[in-house]
């Protein structure tokens, strides 16, 4: 990844692009070799094959144009002054020259016997043939069969090249516009920032590129609901040590202007708020270890009946003591259950009551209390906040710290905190911490 | 001035009550929104008023106190940890007047209730000037015709009391609660005995008896 920041390696499209274009121009250099052999051979063949049709049609002529010795008497027969492109000789069969086209040569063509068949020298392309009483051989230069080949194989050749060249522009054309989406996929990716709540897809989308932008979606929104959840902690947390350090503060500026007979009771709700706020700063570093690794072991449940002593509120933990060995962390447990009973006495109760209770494989701890409770509408606000912690782990702002630390440390073990009224008359509040009497997945 | 203070926090409700006491204010200090909903049916001066209560929101009890007729104009200070620009924005749109995040400085919470109490009665100055007479909240002092007068407590109150509601009468249970939160008990003359000191030191005419009602500062 870093070498890739550091030192960018050519795009997709690019490598796409030039590999095409490269295989395709490749591909057309030897296609137009080919064709350009291939042409070059059926040029030679036809030429050959046109020499040889001449000197079969000639040699009738000659067979029947008994004057045609007499006429020439061995020179060239009388024509206009013409090029030639093939040129011919009527020889005797035993070798002596009879006649001749006027731009063949006076004597016969060395190196070429009197023998049916194509001959080449040097030069020219013979083809010979025997009739009555005499050989004809037609010929024609070598250089007129290379110049043929040539212009027919460069024709054949450059032709098939140059569609390659068109066909491998198009391509290039086509591979950039099937790839735009891709280019599109990158900038929206690019463009999301921790504002992004929800992407936009194109209009045209393409099929492969469908799962990728769904699986992207659903990753920003876990994302926000990460990062939503994450401020409400943050502000959780921000009120919870906010609200004890404004006291602690405020406690010592009067005290600093308090006649000395008050300061004692000045110092000791200062005092109060700095425990206070110690308590907070433990259960946010709780609620973090919560969402890390846990370490359960067995413990008897008598232990956690001194975890709400030393409060401005009767606990009353008598069933604690008989209600035998629980499994899960202890630690994690009884800042739980500290902080619902902190809760309880913030909120105007006076007594409260801590229970733990083991049923079918699960465990299940209880802090019920005699305050004024909430209202039906507020316990149902709790109730899908507290669900919507279980399931998703979404910090609400609705769920003060207590409750928020006391469900992260069941969701931790694998369990869950309910909310009820306490009575049926709606007075009074009851936080229940349900989990299985099973080691937790992973620990 | 007389004020309400709604706040949960014991430790901190208390220094708030004790710093705002000693700076010559009459505090009544409720923790939660029922309590404070009843006395609410008094006059204050000022509201403090914490956002999260332990029966709900502040912010939405604000809310129903600016849609009553009783504390439509009553200047309200919203006291909270939730420091967040949308927060900021809910509780002063809510009809606070100021908003403060804990923790704060108690000398600048006083001098917030004093700004936000001019604010909200139109003055510009940070004295009070009824005539010839002028008082410095921010000092805690008072002077006629640029003399400094020497002031009790109880009296300072309430004078400010008075100039505050310049030219209105101020009921005479209003002017014994005042007293109350300085001196616990009132005796059945201890308004009067107060009035006739804050006569003797600025001037017979200064204030007026409206029988059976109350107090007023001459206009």
């Amino acid at each position: 990844m870093q070498q890739g920041v550091g030192r960018p390696i050519p795009s997709i499209r690019t490598r796409l692009l030039w590999r095409t274009l490269a295989t395709v121009l490749i591909g057309a250099a030897i296609g137009a070799v080919a064709a350009g052999i291939a042409v070059s051979v059926v040029v030679r063949d036809v030429m050959e094959s046109a020499l040889e049709e001449t000197a079969q049609a000639l040699v009738v002529i000659a067979e029947h144009q008994s004057d045609v010795a007499a006429l020439a008497q061995g020179r060239a027969l009388p024509a206009a002054a013409h090029d030639e492109a093939i040129s011919w000789q009527l020889r005797h069969p035993s070798g002596r020259l009879i006649a001749r086209s006027h731009s063949a040569p006076e004597t016969p063509w060395p190196a070429v016997p009197l023998a049916e068949g194509h001959t080449k020298t040097a030069e020219v392309a013979v083809y010979s043939i025997a009739g009555r009483d005499l050989w004809l051989q037609v010929a024609q230069p070598l250089a007129e069969f290379q110049r043929a080949q040539m212009t027919a194989a460069f024709a054949a050749g450059g032709t098939v090249f140059a569609l390659g060249a068109i066909a491998a522009a198009i391509l290039g054309w086509v591979i950039r516009r099937e790839l735009r989406p891709i280019g599109e996929f990158a900038r929206t990716i690019e463009a999301i920032g921790p504002e992004t709540t929800a992407l936009t897809e194109p209009t045209l989308l393409r099929r492969e590129l469908v799962p990728s932008y769904r699986a992207l979606g659903e990753l920003v929104q876990r994302l926000q609901e990460k990062l939503r959840s994450e401020r409400t902690f943050a502000a959780h947390a921000a009120h919870s040590l906010r609200t004890p350090l404004a006291g602690l503060t405020a406690q010592l500026e009067v005290a600093s202007v308090t006649p000395p007979a008050e300061l004692p009771a000045r110092l000791s709700m200062a005092t109060a708020s700095a425990q206070r706020l110690a308590g907070v700063v433990d259960a946010l570093l709780t609620m973090s270890r919560a969402s890390d690794r846990i370490q359960c072991s067995h413990f008897d449940a008598a232990e956690l009946a001194s975890v709400a002593t030393g409060r401005n509120i009767e606990a009353d933990a008598t069933q604690l003591l008989t209600a035998g060995i629980l499994y899960g962390d202890f630690d994690l447990l009884a800042v739980a259950v500290a902080n619902l009973v902190d809760n309880a006495e913030r909120h105007g109760a006076h007594r409260a009551w801590i229970r733990a209770t083991q049923t079918d494989g699960r465990q299940c701890l209880e802090i019920a209390d005699d305050g004024p409770g909430v209202s039906a509408g507020q316990l149902a606000r709790l109730q899908a906040a507290l669900e919507r912690l279980e399931v998703r782990a979404a910090i609400d702002p609705e769920l003060g710290l207590g409750l928020t630390l006391a469900a992260s440390v069941a969701r931790a073990h694998n369990g869950c905190l309910t909310v009820e009224s306490a009575r049926s008359d709606r007075q009074g509040f009851c936080a229940r911490l349900d989990w299985p009497n099973q080691p937790p997945n992973g620990v | 001035m007389r004020l309400l203070l709604v706040e949960d926090d014991v430790t901190l409700g208390d220094a708030v009550r004790a710093y705002l006491r000693s700076q010559g204010h009459v505090v009544d200090w409720l923790t939660d929104i029922k309590g404070a909903r009843a006395a609410a049916a008094g006059k204050f001066d000022a509201i403090l008023l914490d956002w999260r209560l332990p029966d709900g929101s502040g912010v939405e009890w604000l809310r129903e106190l600016r849609a009553g007729d009783e504390h439509r104009q009553t200047p309200v200070l919203m006291l909270t940890a939730r420091d967040a620009l949308m927060d900021r924005v809910e509780g002063l749109d809510a009809g606070a007047d100021d908003y403060l995040v804990k923790p704060f400085q108690l000398a600048e919470l006083a001098a917030r209730i004093r700004a936000t109490s001019r604010r909200v009665a139109g003055q510009t100055s940070s004295t009070l000037d009824h005539g010839r007479i002028s008082l410095d909240p921010t000092a805690r002092s008072a002077s006629v015709e640029g003399s400094l007068i020497d002031l009790t407590a109880t009296e300072y109150a309430l004078l400010e009391a008075l100039m505050r509601r310049a030219g209105r009468i101020v009921s005479r249970p209003m002017l014994e609660e005042l007293i109350y939160g300085f001196e616990g008990d009132v005796a059945s003359n201890t308004v009067e005995v107060h009035i006739a000191s804050l006569r003797r030191k600025l001037g017979r005419d200064v204030i007026d008896t409206v029988r059976g009602m109350g107090y007023r500062l001459k206009a």
